[in-house]
């Protein structure tokens, strides 16, 4: 099953090495992983998604990552209690004469086109993962020359400010796990 | 405070470190990445013992050793490259086995790090698995602090090898230091554990209300000394005790509520009472596949309480009901004073009945003049009136040992239990020497796993180190051949082992030697060499088809024992080793 961990990591070389290493040395792949500075200073946080974790065992990673001297925190992310996003970019060359429909589906998907050259487009849009997927299949039309995915950044939606319903925009119940 | 700061070299800062954190003995071996600290050393050598091994591998185990009879961290010292390559087996054990060392290498200079560079190695990265930490030092600055870092991480929560990379330039490099200023506890962060009173309550009402409880008392209880909340939680609950093989001294082998070792060499009615009982505690023990036997059929009608240091043990390969994240000490302070004390006649009757099955074929009732392995043991046992600390290798002697040397006290069984590495006895008897001195040592180890180490020898003499070595020979690589007899059709493939000449092995380093081919014999060497001081070996020259038993098969129910037959082994299956020492 796939499952995402949130984990708050010191900013030191090695750390993803250590993370990675726990994932690794137990046959387990890791779909994606994104890391980068956080509000915290000295501190980045980090969103692991790994394949095939049986659901009984989606807690002992949660251990055995806080186990390593590195590793400040870590949470399951579930559907409940995160938002998830990713990050697309994708490089295309339509046809000329359906650039113009390009442009209606960033419109409607709330993407962007960040360059509009004469031999290709970059387009970027920001979603869910599922919501990606389909911007993906919808984008295949026009010629994908280059396709960049993020890998999926989760925010837990627990915190003092949060006035707003359990579910987020655009998010589906199964997404997480999906 | 006074502020007293001097400008001293990364080097010297190590040996102020190590000092200040308590060590007085080092094991190591240099080179050319680690020379500004073995140079160094001559400024400290008053204060800090360096004991010269002959592999590094030997200088892991004598930290290993030192650790597990003392309590404290076990420091090893060694070069760049294949220095600190030779000492990936010894952070192996360590790490399996929850022992706190502190490794020490020289790296390449910071300029040519990543050139393949002569001795390079990339040590943190290949010790990434094996330890609970590797820090690589940058900078000189941040070394003391590292330093303190590394000794706290190997001996906090659950113990465990720390690797310290420093860079020769490092080591060269001059800092200002400041002597009164020790570095603060938190650079790091520490896994504690959180007890709450509804925990407790659980794991009190499951006691209280089981009729057949087994304790597992595992390496835990030595880690969180532990050893008198197990026993009144015992004697409280009249509960019996069974123990893991790294367990053996956390409680009393003569305590009457001691069932002895569970699992694959276990005691049968141990074995049998885990998988009849209706409640196991199981305490800083990770249940490995050595005592469970098939998990599917393991214990299968009882509730589990799992007390233990490291979360991630819990529910990893036995689901438990009850699962209680803390220190074992502390925890059973807690506990015991709920538990009410039960009359549980009918249990003990039970375990009773299975203990009376085994002792029909126990080899010590058995009448023969045949010398085994188990005999010498039991001898040594004897001679020693129980009070030596043992360290065994691995094999059939590691098993016998556990099964026929009875330990009293906590600390007295030292033995490469989860990783199972021969060669670690005679250098960790070595480093256990250094801890206790006022107790015999005696390394109990085959003749295949004495050829792994035996270079330490040489160190034993040098040091001068209080030690007895029994070499229990049998001419085989005794617990492979028990494999081949029982599941590969008595192929015994590569197993005979040629042995050298060990009385004048021991001769040729210069330590007394003796031989012994019977009981008679083997009394009346230890009566004599116990007495001596100084290092002693000695060769038991043992018959070469017996077993251990009971045995569990792998991957068999814990229940599903092979024992020993009625009418003694069966003999001579295989080929005699030529060449074996003649009576
Ligand atoms: C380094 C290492 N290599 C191989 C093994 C596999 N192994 C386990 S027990 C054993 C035989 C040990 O023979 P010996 O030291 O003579 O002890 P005995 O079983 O005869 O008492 C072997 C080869 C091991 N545990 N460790
Ligand atoms: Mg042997």
């Amino acid at each position: 099953m796939k499952t995402t961990y949130v984990a708050l990591v010191r900013d030191t070389a090695g750390v993803l090495n250590q993370i990675v290493n726990q994932f690794r040395k137990r046959n387990i792949n890791i779909e994606s992983l994104t890391v980068a500075q956080c509000e915290k200073p000295g501190l980045s946080r980090t969103t692991i998604v790994a394949n095939d974790i049986e659901p009984s065992r989606q807690d002992f990673f949660v251990h055995i990552l806080m186990n390593l001297v590195n590793v400040v925190e870590v949470e399951l992310a579930s559907d409940s209690s995160h938002i998830v996003r990713e990050n697309v970019l994708a490089k295309i060359d339509p046809p000329p004469k359906k650039r113009k429909e390009v442009k209606e589906l960033a419109h409607k998907s709330q993407g962007r086109l960040l360059r509009n050259g004469s031999s290709s487009m970059v387009f970027e849009a920001a979603g869910t993962a599922k919501e990606m997927d389909k911007l993906v299949g919808d984008l295949e039309p026009f010629n994908i020359i280059e396709l960049v995915r993020s890998g999926r950044v989760a925010i837990s939606k627990q915190g003092k400010d949060l006035t707003l319903s359990p579910t987020g925009p655009g998010e589906s119940q199964d997404e997480l796990s999906r | 405070m006074t502020e007293k700061k001097t400008r001293i070299t990364g080097a010297e800062i190590i040996w102020e470190c190590l000092i200040k954190e308590g060590v007085d003995v080092i094991f190591g071996y240099p080179g050319g990445a680690i020379l500004p600290a073995y140079d160094a050393l001559t400024k400290y050598d008053d204060r800090i013992h360096h004991v010269l091994v002959r592999h590094e591998q030997g200088a892991t185990h004598m930290a290993d050793g030192y650790a597990r009879a003392s309590g404290k961290v076990g420091v090893a010292m060694a070069t760049s490259g294949p220095g600190a390559t030779n000492m990936v087996t010894g952070l192996a054990t360590a790490m399996m086995d929850s022992s706190p060392i502190v490794c020490i290498t020289g790296q390449v200079p910071l300029s040519v790090m990543g050139t393949d560079a002569f001795q390079e190695t990339d040590v943190t990265g290949i010790t990434l698995s094996v330890t609970k930490h590797s820090f690589l030092v940058t900078d000189v600055k941040e070394l003391a602090q590292t330093i303190h870092d590394a000794f706290r991480i190997a001996r906090s929560g659950r113990p465990g090898p720390v690797v310290i990379d420093i860079p020769k330039c490092v080591q060269n490099e001059a800092v200002s230091f400041n002597y009164s200023n020790p570095p603060a506890d938190l650079s790091v962060h520490v896994v504690d554990g959180a007890v709450t009173e509804e925990q407790i309550r659980l794991a009190a009402d499951l006691i209280n209300t089981a009729e057949k409880p087994v304790i597992l008392a595992g390496h835990g209880v030595l880690l969180s000394e532990a050893m008198t909340g197990l026993k009144q939680l015992a004697e409280q609950g009249s509960i019996p005790v069974s123990t893991t093989l790294l367990g053996i001294g956390g409680f009393p082998s003569s305590h009457p509520l001691n069932m002895g070792m569970m699992g694959m060499h276990g005691n049968a009615h141990a074995n049998n009472a885990i998988q009849d009982a209706d409640l196991l505690i199981a305490c800083g023990m990770r249940f490995d596949d050595r005592v469970t036997g098939k998990l599917k059929t393991y214990s299968p009608h009882s509730k589990k309480i799992h007390i233990d240091i490291d979360r991630s043990e819990f529910n990893k390969v036995v689901p438990v009901d009850v699962a209680i994240h803390g220190d074992l000490k502390q925890v059973l302070w807690q506990l015991t004073p709920e538990v009410t004390s039960r009359n549980r006649g009918p249990w003990f009757k039970q375990i009773k009945k299975w203990q009376a099955s085994i002792d029909e074929v126990e080899i010590l009732n058995q009448t023969s003049d045949e010398f085994m392995a188990a005999h010498a043991i039991r001898i040594i046992w004897e001679e020693t009136g129980g009070n030596a600390l043992v360290v065994s290798d691995v094999g059939q002697h590691q098993m016998l040992e556990a099964q026929y040397y009875e330990h009293n006290k906590p600390r007295t069984l030292i033995t490469s239990g989860g990783l199972g590495t021969m060669g670690f006895a005679l250098p960790a008897g070595i480093g256990a020497s250094f801890a206790v001195k006022n107790k015999d040592v005696w390394v109990i180890v085959g003749d295949g796993g004495i050829q792994m180490t035996l270079m330490e020898l040489a160190t034993v003499v040098q040091e001068n180190v209080n030690i007895k070595i029994a070499i229990i020979n049998n001419g085989y690589l005794g617990m492979v051949r028990q494999w081949q007899e029982m599941f590969y059709n008595a192929r015994y493939s590569e197993t005979p082992i040629y042995s050298p000449d060990y009385v004048r092995l021991a001769e040729a380093y210069r330590l007394p030697g003796y031989r012994v081919f019977n009981k008679d014999d083997a009394r009346k060497t230890l009566n004599e060499v116990q007495r001596l001081d100084g290092p002693v070996l000695i060769e038991f020259v043992v018959e070469q088809h017996d077993m251990v038993y009971p045995m569990v098969p792998t991957g068999a129910n814990l229940h599903d024992m092979i024992r020993r037959p009625n009418g003694g082994q069966e003999k001579n299956k295989g080929r005699v080793i030529e060449k074996r020492p003649a009576k």
